[in-house]
């Protein structure tokens, strides 16, 4: 990681820090530290994204993931909250892993479409009630000659193990902190964590990026041909960074289930992976930085966004439309060109 | 003197076009050797099978007496065999140093968690990559244009920028696909001097080129392909005057045709 990153990156904890103590209306501290929990999501998918060149229409998926494996760990079997966070982590780098190693030995983008698919059964398969589940495979016993009346019963439990359509509820939620006399209440809690979370996030994937994995990662995305040519095994590096994505929004889903207290389905459409699609490419997606300033925005502007009521989704594919025709790099990409544009200006370089 | 690089019998077909029909050569430790041949005569495609870019259908490459037929590219690159592009294949968004950096990738190894928490090891890696690099760099006359975005300097530093990454990964064979082309004559000049020094560091070099007072300077032995057969092979001199040759770049004379 170069100077001016671990200085950007001071700065940014810096303004974090002081960030609930200047702000007082306890609503915007909620928007604020959901934006935190998209960032999570969003910088590994630059990562995979802006570094990788691949395309994961599926995170919502891996962010549900996460949020189900923390929730029914703690709520059904009354784990502690980081067995649910190893859990998820475990079983995303596991389907990540399994989803990654047909697709991504080839070129091109069929990681979309794989991760289109799994993103979409993972939200199906959470939806389901217990009956859905039986008829499915009494239908798909039915194909295979094959029984499974034995199989009802034991799946009974399904419903209350996932909650079916209507989610989990009583997760146990962060609370507040308290040292002596000193109390730090749960909102308060809730912001610094998720975003000290971020800030380490960004600290090791900025360090990643500025080293030869970084680097052979960027060159694939450079030309894969020619990476190739010089020794870079690119199946094993794309593959990695894949399952960092899957384990950063599996984090961010730990991190949601546990701010919010209850999870349902809905959450984990694709539309909200569309979403931290949209989010990625606003920030400007050659860039980790550009990724968090997209999530920010793009959480904070929906409020801004009330008086549209349902047509903010228009508002947003404007909002992308707008982005890929007039700055394709991302709102971080057009300030540092404006930025190296003015540096060669002032040397006489061009 | 002593083989180090030989293809043998080797056929490629891409549907119902042979681009290579039984080509056999040999090339030798420490030489330049020249391929030479009209458009269209199969060259890029012999380099692409010896790079583990194309698997020939039929024949074997090998390399210092192994077998690296199968091999893929990025094999290929770490036996010892490196390669430049006709139609030059930098990677975009990257400066000319960070080109070259690329090619140390495979001579170190922290992985994953050592470069995320930037242990001493990934730390050591990365002065030991930037310090070769810049020496790459320094070897082809670029030092100075380290920090330039590596596509957006003149085409000639482009090709010196190719051959220097090439070079990185500290091979046995360098391939030179057509590393004269797009440049003036005083440029041509200046990449034969850099050829040379190139053998001199005991690197063998296999080239590619149309350029043929290049060609006849610095080679020290030529092999000409024509419709994807090997027409003639030797030394400058034997090749100039091979009636083979003559014919397959200028024609039959009129008297003969027919």
């Amino acid at each position: 990681m170069g100077r001016s990153n671990f200085v950007t990156l001071l700065i940014f904890a810096a303004i974090i820090v002081v960030f609930p103590l200047a702000l007082k209306n306890p609503y915007y501290l909620r928007v604020a530290t959901f934006a935190g929990i998209n960032s999570l999501v969003c910088i590994g998918l630059s990562l995979l994204l802006g570094y990788a060149g691949q395309i994961s229409i599926g995170q919502a998926g891996f962010f549900a993931i996460g949020a189900y494996s923390s929730a029914i760990l703690t709520v059904q079997f009354g784990c502690n909250p980081w067995a649910g966070v190893a859990a998820g982590i475990c079983l995303n780098a596991l389907v990540a892993f399994l989803v990654g190693i047909p697709t991504l030995k080839l070129r091109g983008h069929y990681l979309a479409m794989a991760t289109l698919g799994i993103g979409e059964i993972i939200h199906v398969v959470l939806k389901a009630d217990t009956e859905d589940i039986t008829r499915f495979i009494a239908w798909f016993g039915a194909k295979l000659g094959w029984n499974p009346a034995h199989l009802t019963e034991w799946l009974q439990p399904y419903r209350a193990l996932t909650g079916g359509p209507s989610g989990l509820v009583d997760i146990p939620a962060v609370g507040a902190l308290k040292w002596g006399s000193v109390e730090l209440a749960e909102q308060y809690v809730r912001f610094y964590l998720v975003w000290g979370v971020v800030c380490l996030a960004m600290l090791l994937s900025l360090n990643l990026i500025h080293s030869r994995i970084g680097r052979a990662l960027r060159a694939i995305h450079g030309n894969e041909e020619a990476a190739r040519a010089m020794g870079v095994n690119t199946t094993p590096l794309k593959l990695g960074i894949f399952v960092i994505s899957a384990g950063l929004a599996s984090i961010a889903g730990s991190l949601y289930a546990h701010c919010v207290g209850f999870i349902s389905p809905v959450t984990f459409s694709i539309n909200e992976s569309i979403l931290f699609l949209v989010m990625v490419a606003v920030g400007g997606m050659m860039n980790v930085w550009g990724a968090l300033v997209g999530t920010i925005i793009m959480t904070a502007l929906p409020e801004s966004l009330r008086f549209f009521h349902d047509f903010d989704i228009l508002v947003y594919g404007l909002i992308l439309l707008l982005i890929m025709m007039f700055m394709p790099h991302g709102i971080v990409g057009l300030i540092q060109k404006l930025f190296t544009f003015e540096k060669k200006a002032k040397t006489g370089d061009t | 003197m002593k083989e180090i690089l030989a293809v043998d019998g080797i056929y490629v077909r891409f549907g119902g076009v042979t681009a290579l029909g039984n080509v056999s050569a040999s090339v030798g430790k420490g030489t330049i050797t020249s391929i030479i041949g009209p458009n269209g005569a199969g060259k890029t495609t012999l380099i692409n099978v010896i790079s583990g870019a194309i698997i020939p259908s039929k024949g074997q490459v090998r390399f210092d007496a192994r077998d690296i037929t199968n091999l893929t590219s990025y094999q290929v690159a770490r036996v010892g065999i490196a390669r430049t592009f006709q139609n030059l294949k930098l990677f975009r968004h990257m400066t000319a140093l960070e080109n070259v950096m690329v090619s140390r990738h495979v001579k170190t190894s922290s992985g994953f968690v050592s470069c995320a928490l930037k242990l001493p090891s990934s730390r050591r890696d990365e002065d030991a990559i930037r310090t070769k690099a810049m020496e790459y760099l320094a070897f082809v006359g670029l030092a100075d244009k380290a920090h330039l975005d590596g596509l957006s300097m003149p085409f000639g530093f482009q090709r010196h920028l190719e051959i220097a990454r090439a070079l990185a990964l500290e091979p046995e064979v360098i391939l030179l696909d057509e590393p004269a082309g797009g440049l003036n004559p005083q440029e041509t000049e200046g990449l034969a001097g850099l050829i040379g020094k190139i053998r001199d560091k005991g690197i063998t070099v296999l080239l590619i080129e149309h350029d043929m007072s290049l060609v006849m300077n610095i080679s020290d032995r030529i092999i000409v392909l024509n419709y994807g057969q090997k027409i003639a092979e030797g030394t400058p001199a034997e090749v100039q005057c091979n009636d083979a040759v003559i014919e397959a770049y200028l024609g039959r004379p009129a008297a003969q045709a027919g």
